[in-house]
């Protein structure tokens, strides 16, 4: 049996490669902050959902998360958990701002967004399976401070990125 | 400028940043102004008492005599029966939910504020 790919599947996989290459190798930069990591992978979902769409983005985001915590050995465990409840809402954040904005928003818009969903979702679930201490609220103007500024950095490399392709 | 953010980004950005703010305001500035210290002694709550009004008291423990002393709005072991004295060691308290003890001796202090904070919760 011959399973049949679409060209999409292999832009997919493709687009999911780099993005866990990059994972990868941020997951080896030590962090002063447990959760707290530039994430840098989240320029290729910003890149993929202005190029590709929403949909595109989303298969890379989450492909990416699967595969890098396979990759890390995270897998299942409470990074991972993490991981993936930070995706699902960057990816949820992205998909209503489309609905909602119209058009409206450029790469850094999608990408502060993105940023502070992901914290938000890594945050609500740090609090409710394993910290479940109110003293843990204390942390998350800073969390969230942090994410505005990786957001942005973020979305200001992504329109680089864009521009690139322009050019190219 | 305007090739960098559109006009949507600004305005998130604002909002956002405002959003931020907001929240340091909110949970930093949180009302944990502490009121009362609750003296506990082996396993009982023996006294509460106001922390406008300083004053110094020794509770009996299962060792001897605790001295506590309020003042200035802070409640702290001065001496106690043990050996290691961490209670003495820890300090003055002054926030609402913060609990020191004197554990060889079963003496414990905690603050209370206006409303009662959880130290810790478990599922």
């Amino acid at each position: 049996m011959e399973l049949s790919t679409t060209r999409e599947d292999h832009l997919i996989a493709w687009l999911t490669a780099l993005a866990v290459a990059i994972h990868l190798i941020e997951a080896a930069l030590p962090s002063p902050l447990p959760g707290v990591k530039p994430g840098l992978a989240n320029v290729i979902t910003i890149v993929v959902l202005m190029r590709f769409g929403w949909r595109t983005a989303a298969w890379v985001s989450l492909l990416r998360v699967l595969v890098s915590g396979l990759l890390l050995g995270t897998f299942l465990s409470p990074t991972f958990a993490l991981s993936l409840g930070g995706a699902l809402c960057s990816v949820a954040i992205l998909w209503l701002a489309l609905q909602l904005g119209r058009g409206g928003f450029g790469p850094v818009g999608y990408s502060v967004l993105a940023a502070l969903a992901h914290m938000t979702g890594q945050f609500g679930i740090a609090y409710t399976l394993f910290i479940p201490h109110p003293g843990l609220l204390h942390l998350l103007p800073v969390l969230l401070t942090l994410a505005l500024l990786f957001g942005t950095t973020s979305g200001i490399l992504a329109r680089s990125m864009l521009k690139g392709f322009d050019n190219a | 400028m305007r090739d960098w953010l559109t006009k949507a980004d600004m305005l998130l950005l604002l909002f956002v940043t405002g959003l931020v703010v907001w929240l340091y305001v909110a949970i930093w500035g949180a009302d944990t102004a502490a009121l009362e210290v609750e003296i506990w002694s082996r396993g009982e709550r023996v006294q509460t008492l106001p922390l406008a009004e300083d004053r110094l008291l020794s509770v009996a423990g299962v060792l001897g005599d605790s001295h506590i002393e309020i003042k200035h709005a802070e409640a702290r072991f001065v001496d106690s029966p043990c050996s290691n004295k961490l209670c003495v060691l820890h300090g003055a308290l002054r926030h609402a939910g913060e609990t020191t003890a004197c554990l060889p001796n079963q003496v414990s202090l905690r603050i209370l504020g206006r409303d009662p904070r959880y130290d810790a919760i478990n599922f």
